[in-house]
């Protein structure tokens, strides 16, 4: 997988593109910690993703979860589309395409890009 | 045979009968405790000297009958017409079993139990450990299993019945190291049917701690699928080594009576064992939302409610579907009503007879009178009248098990919200058209979930406002005409008109300056997007419901009306037509068509003269008497173009509160009219409802006069 990171101390911006699978997680991890180390928001372009497995979903519960303690934000931009990042959120249940079954309260990174992209083509 | 077991036989048979007598008391009686003690120890004793005389498969069987009552003795459940089946059926069965040559067929009894443990489970109990009644082998069950997961397989052949199963599924931290994935298994349940998938992530660390190697995730998976639960074992069967699995049975079809109702949020996650019962029972205490509070508390994790919760709603969904599937093929008819009807179809057939003699009469060239042919035709007149009668009649339905379902529903609304709440039912043995009762449903249970919700105050506020604790429901039902009066009414809170008017200005549904009557303030309530509760909660939804409700209504030819008394509560009216099928109409002309309006909407009907228009206005309105009415020239609504003729007439329609008067060429007269519905592919005429065909074969619009009366009011 391949991340370029643009921005400042006020917001970083992560370019992904390839597979986003078990072989690149550690070094997506190690670029998630050092983003958010450095800047106050991390917004995650997804747009290049061709694959991701739930090691991927798992990593980025985990930055929000550490972006939460660290009173910093995160999220995935829902003008950066990436059918198979949605595909793999919705089929292993980190979100869901009947956003009424369940609480609705809930509202992970994906969940919100994925109600996010969804509302983006509805405006359409 | 043994003397023993003669007398054995004996026994039974008088304990039996006795158990039949009573279950039919009981369903007279359903409070009194005397039948139902009677009921147990009848059971009780079969099972017990059973057991004594060798007859092992009659004691297994009737110890989950026994659990049943012992449930309804103790009052976790309620008897209802269901059970005393169920129990009526199971009778039958334990006498089949210790008196027929042939043996009973397993499956028979199977059904019947799996029936009671629906019941049993859904007030969250087993029937004990008695519970297998017989020696097959069943596969080799997995240590850890949970008991409910061996019932799939005792289900005898039933193998298309729809099941769903929850699938909790926890793979080891090593799980990806062991080459082992979860896409693909969850690929291969997909397969199998519908799925329903939730990630449980609570345990996923910070980036600082994470090894993105290791899987920290564990999942609830629902699976609604015919396939059997040794199919959906084996798709786990390469990764049993490096996960925890637990497979149970939810919710199954082959489980007769099942109410669409579902498990509450509590018992759900007790049972995935997310809470345990001194959890349960301390926040219950607080009669507040379990799933709020316990996140709240920390005691639960926010992912762990959103499976609950999802896991509820899907199966709510999953049988209602079923039910609606149901309940559009099969209707329960009183034997009486097809009697009448065979002695019925028996007059015509000896009728026909008469005809064809003297047809063979005429053919030998003797002469028939008259008056012999008008006999006939009188005859047949009366039976084709009588036999219409009937067969609408067998489609009448009593609303009795529409209204019975309530109580459940009351009950576990009430005790979900904090709430003490009566439900008071009349007018029960009311019969409507089959297809009215199923379609009043959806809104009758939306409009007691709204009085529940918004309607009855929590017991404090009901205290403080001088009232009983306790809030009342109550449903009645009651003829008027050919309409049926229902009306859902509470003590409650009343709806408050300053409420309303706020809410409709803040979501733009009325403008700042608009004065509105307190009529026209509450039928606002059936405006779509309209919600009077400050929040949405999980039972009364998210503001999408009243408008839904009316428009069912209105789909059935029905009326809603809305009254309350601020502080003391609000009634709701439906006014339901008797059948769907059959109206007295008014047929008319306009053109070369033929048109027909329910007869029941019309006012008065009279020459359309000049002097109707008012002088020097603009023609939307006539003057009639005095009253200014707005009118609908059907000729120009049509666009027909044919000549006008000299003289038309007038009939003044009346919707609701709004009196409109329609133009037309001519009145032919009443007519007795057979409602066809239209084909799909014309739906989008709102104004038309349906179709007739008339005496000479042509066929004739029956026009909706709700929206023609709409168009008026939307100034057209």
């Amino acid at each position: 997988m391949d991340i370029q990171i643009e921005g400042n101390k006020q917001s970083l911006r992560l370019v992904c593109s390839g597979n986003a699978t078990v072989e690149a997680s550690a070094e997506m991890r190690d670029v998630l910690i050092d983003s958010l180390q450095k800047s106050k928001k991390v917004v995650l372009d997804v747009s290049g993703i061709g694959k991701a497995d739930i090691s991927f979903l798992q990593l980025l519960i985990s930055a929000e979860k550490t972006a939460q303690q660290k009173k910093k934000s995160i999220e995935i931009d829902p003008n950066s589309y990436s059918q198979p990042l949605i595909e793999a959120a919705v089929h292993a249940g980190f979100c869901r395409e009947q956003e009424h079954l369940g609480d609705e309260s809930m509202h992970t990174i994906l969940a919100t890009y994925r109600a996010r992209v969804s509302q983006e083509a509805s405006d359409v | 045979m043994s003397d023993q077991s003669e007398y054995y036989r004996d026994e039974a048979r008088e304990l039996l009968e006795l158990i039949e007598q009573k279950l039919i008391d009981l369903e007279n009686q359903p409070e009194d405790e005397e039948v139902l003690h009677a009921i147990f120890r009848a059971f009780h004793t079969i099972k017990g000297s059973g057991s004594m005389f060798g007859y092992d498969k009659v004691a297994a069987f009737t110890h989950e009958i026994e659990t049943l009552f012992d449930y309804l003795r103790e009052k976790k459940l309620s008897t209802n017409k269901p059970i005393i089946d169920t129990a009526l059926a199971a009778k039958d069965y334990i006498s089949d079993l210790i008196f027929s040559e042939e043996p009973a067929p397993e499956e028979a009894g199977e059904a019947i139990l799996n029936t009671v443990r629906g019941y049993l489970e859904s007030v969250g109990g087993t029937a004990g450990p008695a519970r297998r009644t017989d020696g097959t082998a069943t596969g080799s069950p997995q240590p850890g299993d949970e008991e409910p997961a061996q019932e799939a397989e005792t289900e005898g052949g039933g193998g298309d019945e729809e099941r769903t199963f929850r699938i909790k599924f926890s793979p080891q931290r090593e799980f990806f190291l062991r080459g082992a994935k979860v896409m693909p298994l969850l690929q291969e349940l997909e397969q199998t049917g519908t799925l329903l998938v939730f990630a449980h992530t609570g345990e996923v660390p910070l980036l600082d701690e994470i090894d993105p190697e290791l899987c920290y995730t564990d999942w609830t998976i629902l699976l609604t699928t015919t396939v059997q639960l040794n199919t959906v074992r084996d798709i786990f069967i390469f990764v049993e080594d490096y996960s925890d699995l637990h497979i149970e049975i939810i919710d199954d079809a082959a489980q007769l009576d099942i109410g669409a109702e579902y498990k509450r949020i509590g018992e759900i996650l007790y049972e995935q064992g997310y809470v345990d019962q001194q959890t349960i029972e301390s926040i219950m205490q607080q009669k507040q939302l379990f799933g709020e509070v316990a996140v709240k508390q920390g005691v639960l994790s926010k992912d762990a409610l959103d499976s609950a919760l999802g896991e509820q709603q899907y199966i709510r969904e999953v049988r209602r579907k079923r039910q609606q599937q149901q309940s559009s093929t099969t209707i329960r008819v009183k034997s009486e009503k097809l009697d009448s009807l065979v002695n019925l179809v028996g007059e015509i057939v000896t009728l026909q007879a008469r005809l064809s003699q003297y047809t063979e009469s005429a053919a030998d060239g003797e002469e028939i009178s008259v008056s012999e042919l008008e006999n006939v035709t009188e005859n047949m007149a009366r039976l084709t009248a009588e036999l219409r009668e009937n067969t609408m009649d067998i489609r009448m339905v009593p609303l009795a098990e529409t209204f019975n379902s309530f109580h459940r529903l009351v009950r576990d609304l009430s005790a979900e919200l904090g709430k003490e709440i009566q439900l008071e039912t009349s007018g029960a043995e009311t019969e409507l058209d089959k297809n009215v009762i199923d379609a009043l449903n959806d809104p009758l249970v939306h409009i007691v979930r709204n009085s529940i919700d918004h309607g009855i105050e929590p017991p404090e506020e009901r205290a403080e406002a001088g009232k009983p604790r306790s809030g009342t429901v109550n449903i009645s039902a009651e003829h008027s005409g050919a309409n049926v009066l229902i009306k859902i009414k509470d003590d409650g809170r009343g709806l408050s008109t300053e409420k309303i008017r706020n809410k409709a200005l803040q979501r733009g549904i009325i403008a700042e300056d608009a004065r509105l009557s307190e009529r026209e303030l509450f039928s606002l309530i059936f405006a779509p997007g309209f919600s009077t509760a400050e929040s949405a909660t999980s039972v009364s939804g998210r503001g999408v419901g009243m408008d839904v409700v009316k428009r069912n209504i209105e789909q059935l030819r029905g009326k809603i009306k809305v009254d309350s008394q601020l502080g003391s509560g609000t009634t709701i009216t439906l006014t339901i037509p008797l059948t769907l099928s059959i109206i007295d109409g008014l047929l008319l002309a306009i053109g070369d068509e033929r048109y027909v309006i329910n007869l029941s909407a019309v006012d008065e009907c009279f020459e359309l003269t000049p002097d109707l228009y008012p002088e020097g206005q603009g023609n939307e309105y006539l003057s009639i008497r005095g009253e200014v009415v707005p009118y609908i020239d059907l000729r120009t609504m049509f666009a027909v173009n044919n000549e006008t003729p000299k003289n038309r007439e007038l009939i003044v329609v009346r919707a609701g509160e709004s009196k409109v008067a329609l133009i037309v060429d001519s009145i032919i007269g009443q007519h007795q009219t057979v409602i066809k519905p239209l084909n799909a592919a014309l739906n989008f005429i709102q104004e038309v409802s349906g179709s007739t065909i008339l005496g000479d074969g042509t066929i004739a619009f029956i026009l909706d006069i709700n929206k023609l009366t709409e168009r008026v009011g939307a100034g057209i």
